[in-house]
């Protein structure tokens, strides 16, 4: 299997099945390396992130009226909400920057440094996740136990 | 190999996929700044419990919501996203120039990648068309939403009219 795809006459002969149950057979057959890992989760963290642009968009239709507006944003201060919210900066902050380490090695062509750049990816993602996060979730997760 | 034209190629798509990426990154981080960070643009728990009470009196629906428990108290410590500042906010043109490029940055960014995924995972031709002609009607009616949103967002002002401008230039 591993030379039919490495040689690129005979790779275009691989038979394809389409179909949702093959594709997911398909990404768990994908090499588990660090720019694969950091496409795979790049490419899921995308599509949570359109998923939610299209709720946001969605959501934000109550803004021409204070009151439905405001019960809105009542309901997205549920413990539940605020969790997602902080599941979403996460989406958001490995997105962008495995995005911009993409863009580094595109432009400036850092191929060479690139696993040690997914490596900084991923810290900077944690580090940014709790500094951003904690002002999110504390009024929720943390103040209570804390008083 | 024979050279294709940019357009099957997917050069074009490739390549902004890159500068609205950079950009939407920009651009986060100014709305994250004001929509989720402990600043002014947000409201601590006294302030928002000084909006409630006003708005409370001034319209009469709101106090009918908070009676039924639709809107909720403040929680200690914590900072809340209000009527009252966002529309004060986004009646700013320079913010609501802002929201449109983010959108529009971001609606394109969004549905690129969602087409390159339909491209990698969906060979058979009937539902391929099926779905792109569905996320086609799909980001029209968001930009559309989106658009209308942040156009007509902000402290209702009355129309300026032609008259007051040269009445006001005199």
């Amino acid at each position: 299997m591993s030379n039919l795809e490495q040689n690129p006459k005979q790779a275009a002969k691989y038979q394809y099945t389409h179909g949702l149950v093959e594709a997911f057979k398909q990404i768990l057959a994908y090499r588990k390396f660090s720019g694969m890992t950091a496409w795979i989760i790049h490419r899921l963290s995308g599509i949570g992130l359109v998923i939610y642009l299209i709720l946001h968009i969605n959501g934000l239709k109550a803004l021409y009226d204070p009151v439905q507006f405001d019960i809105v944003m009542s309901a997205y201060r549920s413990p539940l909400f605020k969790f997602g919210e902080f599941i979403l900066l996460a989406l958001v902050v490995y997105h962008s920057i495995n995005g911009v380490r993409i863009v580094l090695i595109d432009v400036l062509g850092w191929t060479v440094h690139q696993k040690r750049l997914y490596v900084i990816t991923i810290a900077l993602s944690l580090l940014l996740l709790i500094l951003g996060g904690y002002p999110i979730i504390a009024p929720y997760f943390i103040n209570p136990f804390l008083n | 190999m024979q050279q294709r034209s940019v357009k099957k190629s997917g050069a074009f798509g490739w390549y902004f996929q890159r500068v609205t990426g950079v950009a939407i990154v920009i651009l986060f981080i100014g709305h994250f700044w004001v929509q989720h960070m402990p600043t002014d643009a947000l409201s601590d728990k006294d302030e928002y419990e000084m909006i409630r009470e006003a708005y409370k009196n001034k319209y009469p629906d709101y106090k009918k919501a908070i009676e039924e428990g639709k809107i909720s108290e403040a929680k200690e410590g914590e900072h809340l996203i209000t009527y009252e500042k966002v529309t004060a906010r986004l009646s700013n043109p320079v913010w609501k120039v802002f929201n449109i490029l983010f959108l529009v940055f971001g609606l394109y960014h969004g549905f690129n990648g969602i087409f390159n995924i339909i491209d990698d995972y969906i060979r058979n031709r009937p539902v391929r068309i099926g779905i792109i002609s569905i996320t086609w009607v799909l980001i029209f009616l968001l930009l559309i939403q989106g658009s209308l949103t942040i156009i007509t967002a902000g402290v209702y002002q009355p129309p300026i009219g032609i008259e007051n401008i040269i009445g006001g230039m005199n």
